[in-house]
C-alpha cells in the first residue's frame, strides 16, 4: 500500500476513533465509521497537516470511502 | 409596530456583541455601521485588518471594532483549547481557528461575542459545518434546523396572523428522531423569540392514520417522540394542513380531543422539499412576508447570510441574532 493509502487510513481511523487496523479502502466513511461531515472538517485539516496537499471543506464531502479518499488526494499530488 | 422593529427595539433594551467574519466585505461593514449607530449591538469584524479597515473607511466611517484572527491576542489561547477539547495537534487546530469562521465561532463559543452572522462569502454547509463543529448543538438537538416566520396578509390564523414553518433550509430528508428535534427546536424558539405558546402540528398528507405510508408513518413517530421527550409541548399529528389551521376541518378529520388541530401556529413539514417549497408558495401567491430562514438548534446563535444579502438583510439577522441571544439567557 501507498505512503499516502497508509496516511490516509491511519487519520481517518484518528478521526473516527477506530483502530486503523479495522479500515480498508472499502470502508464507507460515514455508514461504516459514522464520520459526520462536520468532522470531515478535522479530517482535511488533519490530511492537509501530514500530506502537505491543500484540501477545501468541499473536496473533503465529495468521498463516500476512504479508497476515495485516497484517490482524490493521490489526483491532487500529481 | 412591524415585527422587526419590535425585535429591533428588544435588541436595544441590552446591546450584544455580534461577530462578522466576513468583515471586509462592504455589504457587512455598512449593516455594522448601522447597527453601532443605532445602538443596536455591538459589531465586530473580523479578517485581514488593511482590507477591513479600508472597507468601513470606504464608508466614512471609523468606530467600528476589528480582529485580525491571524494576529489577535487570543489565536494561540483558542489553538490551544481547540486542541486540547478536540485531541488534535496544535498545527491541525490552528489551520481551523485561523479561519475566521473558525475564529468567530470560537468568540461565540468563549462567550466572547453573543452570536455570529456569516455566509455572505462562503456556502451555508460550510457555515453550519464550523458552527456545529466549535459551537457545537443545544442539549438534547441531533441536528440544526430552520424556521420562517410568514406574515400572511389578511390571515387572521395562527398567532395573531403569523406563522411558523419549519425546517425550509437546513435538513433535507429528516428521520423521525430528527423531525422531532425541528419541532421541539422550533416550539423553543417560539416561546423565547416571540412568547407564544406553541401549538405545533406535524404535517403529512395523511391525517392521524387517513393514509398508510411509510412517510406518514415517520411523522407519527415524530409527534410520539417529541411527547416523550417535551410532554408539556402542545404537539399533534400526523395531520394534513387543512386540519392543522381550519377548525371546521379538524372537527371533521380529528375525532380525538387536540389543542392543536385547527389553530396551530407552527407547521413542522414532513421534508424540506415540502417546507421550501409550502414556504414559497405562500410568499408568491399569498404575498407573505418571510422572515428567515432563522437557524435554531445551535448551542448559540448563529445566521446564515444568503450570498445576494443587502445591508438590511444583513442589519436584520444581526437583530434576530442579538434577540435570539437575549432569549436564550
Amino acid at each position: 500500500m501507498s505512503h499516502i493509502a497508509d496516511v490516509v487510513i491511519e487519520t481517518v481511523a484518528a478521526v473516527a476513533k477506530k483502530d486503523a487496523k479495522e479500515i480498508g479502502v472499502d470502508t464507507r466513511l460515514a455508514e461504516d465509521l459514522m464520520v459526520k461531515s462536520v468532522n470531515r472538517i478535522e479530517l482535511a485539516a488533519l490530511l492537509e497537516d501530514r500530506l502537505e496537499v491543500p484540501i477545501g471543506n468541499f473536496d473533503i464531502l465529495k468521498p463516500k470511502t476512504v479508497g476515495a479518499v485516497i484517490a482524490m488526494i493521490e489526483a491532487k499530488k500529481k | 409596530m412591524d415585527i422587526l422593529s419590535f425585535f429591533e427595539e428588544r435588541a436595544k433594551k441590552e446591546p450584544r456583541t455580534i461577530v462578522f467574519p466576513e468583515g471586509s466585505n462592504s455589504v457587512i461593514a455598512e449593516a455594522a455601521l448601522r447597527l453601532q449607530r443605532g445602538k443596536v449591538a455591538r459589531p465586530l469584524l473580523l479578517g485581514e485588518a488593511a482590507s477591513v479597515k479600508a472597507t468601513i473607511a470606504s464608508l466614512g466611517g471609523t468606530e467600528l471594532d476589528t480582529i485580525d484572527p491571524r494576529s489577535d491576542r487570543r489565536l494561540e489561547e483558542y489553538v490551544a483549547d481547540y486542541a486540547r477539547e478536540h485531541a488534535l495537534p496544535e498545527q491541525v487546530a490552528r489551520r481551523i481557528v485561523t479561519e475566521p469562521l473558525g475564529f468567530a465561532a470560537m468568540m461565540v463559543k468563549r462567550g466572547e461575542a453573543a452570536g455570529m452572522v456569516g455566509g455572505i462569502n462562503c456556502p451555508t454547509r460550510d457555515l453550519l459545518m464550523v458552527c456545529e463543529l466549535i459551537i457545537g448543538l443545544k442539549p438534547g438537538l441531533s441536528v440544526a434546523s430552520s424556521f420562517y416566520l410568514m406574515d400572511i396578509p389578511g390571515y387572521r390564523g395562527g398567532e395573531d396572523g403569523l406563522l411558523i414553518f419549519a425546517d425550509p433550509a437546513i435538513q433535507p430528508e429528516p428521520g423521525a428522531v430528527e423531525l422531532a428535534d425541528i419541532a421541539i427546536a422550533t416550539a423553543a424558539s417560539a416561546a423565547a423569540l416571540l412568547g407564544w405558546q406553541p401549538r405545533v402540528a406535524m404535517l403529512s398528507f395523511s391525517t392521524k392514520g387517513s393514509a398508510d405510508h411509510p412517510a406518514a408513518e415517520k411523522v407519527a413517530q415524530a409527534v410520539e417522540l417529541a411527547k416523550q421527550r417535551a410532554p408539556e409541548l402542545l404537539i399533534d399529528g400526523e395531520m394534513q394542513l387543512d386540519a392543522a389551521l381550519v377548525e371546521s376541518v379538524a372537527r371533521q378529520k380529528i375525532h380525538s380531543e387536540s389543542a392543536v388541530a385547527g389553530r396551530a401556529n407552527i407547521l413542522v413539514f414532513p421534508n424540506l422539499d415540502a417546507a421550501n417549497i409550502g414556504s414559497k408558495l405562500v410568499q408568491q401567491l399569498a404575498g407573505a412576508r418571510s422572515y428567515g430562514p432563522i437557524l435554531q438548534g445551535f448551542a448559540a446563535p448563529v445566521s446564515d447570510l444568503s450570498r445576494s444579502a443587502t445591508p438590511l438583510d444583513v442589519f436584520n439577522s444581526a437583530v434576530l441574532v442579538a434577540v435570539q441571544s437575549t432569549a436564550d439567557d
